[in-house]
């Protein structure tokens, strides 16, 4: 009955765990980002990183968003007291198209959605 | 063999499991940007390349009044929550739920005008910055970026 008792106890107490991740978009090409600067034609843009997550009208100027999203989660369910962490980076390209909409003027390129990691509330990830 | 009094203590454990939570969550949505580039949006009259070189690329950027304005913006926020549930009877249940932290994102606002000068930085919360920030603002602010 002991036994019994203990392996119930230890099944209630042993944690549910999780360890999850999840995208939003494609991944991008850092390649296919450096090789878009001031001057790159709008079709050239197209055609380096495909159709834009957005697009912004800026007065008679046009910005492209291109972006992908890492999430991970991480999570430890003990029967009365739980632990759970969630960490979100990106990947964004943002091309700045001048009058018309038909040149680029302006690039920022961060990518950080590797950088997204599995941990619990305490841990210190690295930045 | 086991008394009792034991088996009561487990079935009493194993209800009281039921009534009583404790999750200490925490969540991490991207990053601030290093306050040494934030710092050095004040060093003399800028435009929109320096800045992105500076910042990297923004999260949002849309239109204003007379120009445009960019926005990074990230939270770290911690979450210890307690959930105590009482059976009252079968079918209503009274349960309280405490929460030690209020989730606000911070952000960073850059407005520039239509010749791409930065004449606008601000921190704080996003929501106040957007509310600063957004295409119904009669017109960019004429504070220069050092009275930010």
């Amino acid at each position: 009955m002991k036994r019994a008792i203990a392996l119930i106890s230890l099944l209630l107490v042993l944690p549910g765990c999780f360890a999850t991740r999840s995208t939003v978009n494609q991944q991008l090409s850092a390649d296919a980002a450096s090789q878009i600067g001031p001057g790159t034609s709008a079709a050239e843009v197209v055609e380096l990183l495909g159709a834009p997550s957005d697009i912004v009208q800026l007065g008679h100027r046009v910005a492209y968003l291109y972006e992908f999203q890492q999430s991970k989660m991480t999570g430890f369910l003990a029967t009365v007291v739980g632990f759970m962490n969630s960490d979100t980076r990106s990947d964004r390209v943002w091309i700045f198209l001048g009058p018309g909409g038909t040149e680029v003027t302006h690039v920022a390129a961060s990518f950080d959605a590797d950088k997204a990691q599995n941990g619990m509330p305490w841990s210190d990830l690295h930045e | 063999m086991v008394g009792p009094a034991r088996v009561g203590l487990f079935a009493a454990a194993l209800l009281f499991t039921s009534c009583i939570s404790i999750v200490w969550e925490r969540d991490r949505w991207h990053r601030p940007p290093p306050p040494s580039a934030v710092d050095s949006l004040n060093k003399g009259e800028l435009h929109l390349a320096a800045c992105l070189d500076a910042l990297g690329a923004p999260l949002h950027v849309w239109q204003v009044t007379d120009g445009y304005a960019l926005s990074w913006a990230w939270y770290d926020a911690e979450d210890l929550s307690y959930r105590l549930q009482l059976p009252l009877t079968q079918t209503f249940n009274t349960s309280l739920d405490y929460s030690t932290i209020d989730r606000k994102t911070q952000g960073l606002l850059l407005l520039f005008d239509d010749s791409d000068r930065l004449v606008l930085v601000k921190e704080g919360f996003l929501q106040d910055l957007l509310a600063e920030g957004d295409g119904r603002s009669p017109a960019l602010p004429l504070r220069k970026k050092s009275g930010a």
